[in-house]
């Protein structure tokens, strides 16, 4: 092999290395706990709405519930959810903002139903809406799985026969 | 020391070379297309099963496939793969019960495909990805719906 040969791969290596580092094959590593939150995590603030979407959904479920049992796994959701993402904001060292006071509910179980299907698409194309501006990966797919998991429950409160 | 011109000439090759990650993103969405193509042509068989109501939503469904279908072949770098002829059945569809579970199955699997491809695709394509998750998610909940009920139509995260 010539020196110019030589040169060559040894440029390759370090191009090649340089184009991959930090985005390779690795796993995505978890997130670890930090001591307190750092305000320049662009991540915390949609965490934050996030937390309170799914909680304030979580809480308007209650009287649908009483009118149709069936939605109660609706309602577990919600808080599964809610549980994840508060997990992503520990891990950052902040808190979860409280959940703010829900408008009082329609009587008629159809509206109120209703109702529901539209918060969850509205919201739905908000997570997906949020997700260009995701940084940390394990957030996005988070996103990605909040918006799913909304899009399901529109789905069937649309055919749900209150 | 100057770069020769040889060494100048490699450069443009080298950077072309797609990184690991960028490699397995392509084979992810590759192979994401291949299992659109079988969608697709599963759901032309099981229509034909279904009743009124039942063929309403398996229509939606085949559109949002050919729709995630052609988001894949625009986002497959070089030659994608090509549909096959034809796709092979798991057990018969000869009645319109066989015919809800096998779409059932279609919507289940494509939306635990779509889920694992967004962990792979570039922060670029996340939302069209995300998007694509959520169509399946929510057909798989509206199959779900007519075989068992709100009660066990939808999960906490879909596909996880």
């Amino acid at each position: 092999m010539d020196r110019d040969a030589l040169l060559a791969a040894a440029l390759g290596a370090a191009v090649l290395s340089g184009c991959t580092s930090g985005s390779g094959s690795r796993p995505t590593p978890a997130p670890t706990p930090t001591p307190s939150a750092s305000p320049a995590d662009p991540d915390l603030a949609l965490l934050r709405s996030w937390a309170t979407a799914e909680r304030a959904l979580a809480a308007r479920y209650a009287p649908a519930v009483r009118a149709v049992p069936a939605l109660k796994a609706l309602r577990a959701n919600h808080l599964a959810r809610a549980t994840a993402v508060v997990d992503h904001l520990r891990v950052r060292g902040a808190v979860a903002p409280a959940v703010p006071r829900q408008p009082r509910a329609p009587r008629d179980t159809r509206a109120l139903v209703r109702g529901l299907a539209d918060a969850e698409s509205r919201q739905a194309a908000r997570y997906l809406a949020a997700l260009a501006r995701v940084r940390d990966p394990l957030v996005a797919m988070l996103g990605a799985e909040l918006a799913a998991g909304a899009r399901q429950h529109a789905t069937v409160l649309r055919v749900v026969r209150p | 020391m100057r770069p020769t011109r040889r060494v100048l000439l490699l450069c443009p090759l080298l950077l072309a070379v797609p990184g690991p990650a960028r490699a397995q993103e392509q084979d992810t969405l590759a192979a994401l297309l291949e299992e659109e193509y079988a969608a697709i042509h599963l759901y032309g068989v099981l229509g034909a099963r279904l009743g009124e109501r039942a063929r309403d939503v398996a229509r939606a469904a085949y559109d949002d496939h050919r729709r995630h279908r052609d988001l894949l072949l625009s986002l497959v770098e070089g030659t994608p793969p090509a549909p096959r002829l034809s796709y092979p059945l798991r057990a018969p569809v000869a009645t319109a019960g066989a015919a809800l579970r096998l779409a059932l199955d279609i919507e289940d699997a494509m939306t635990v495909r779509w889920r694992n491809a967004f962990g792979t695709v570039a922060a670029r394509d996340r939302a069209a990805c995300a998007g694509a998750y959520a169509d399946e998610a929510a057909h798989l909940a509206r199959w779900q719906m007519m075989l068992s009920g709100p009660a066990r139509a939808t999960t906490a995260f879909p596909g996880r």
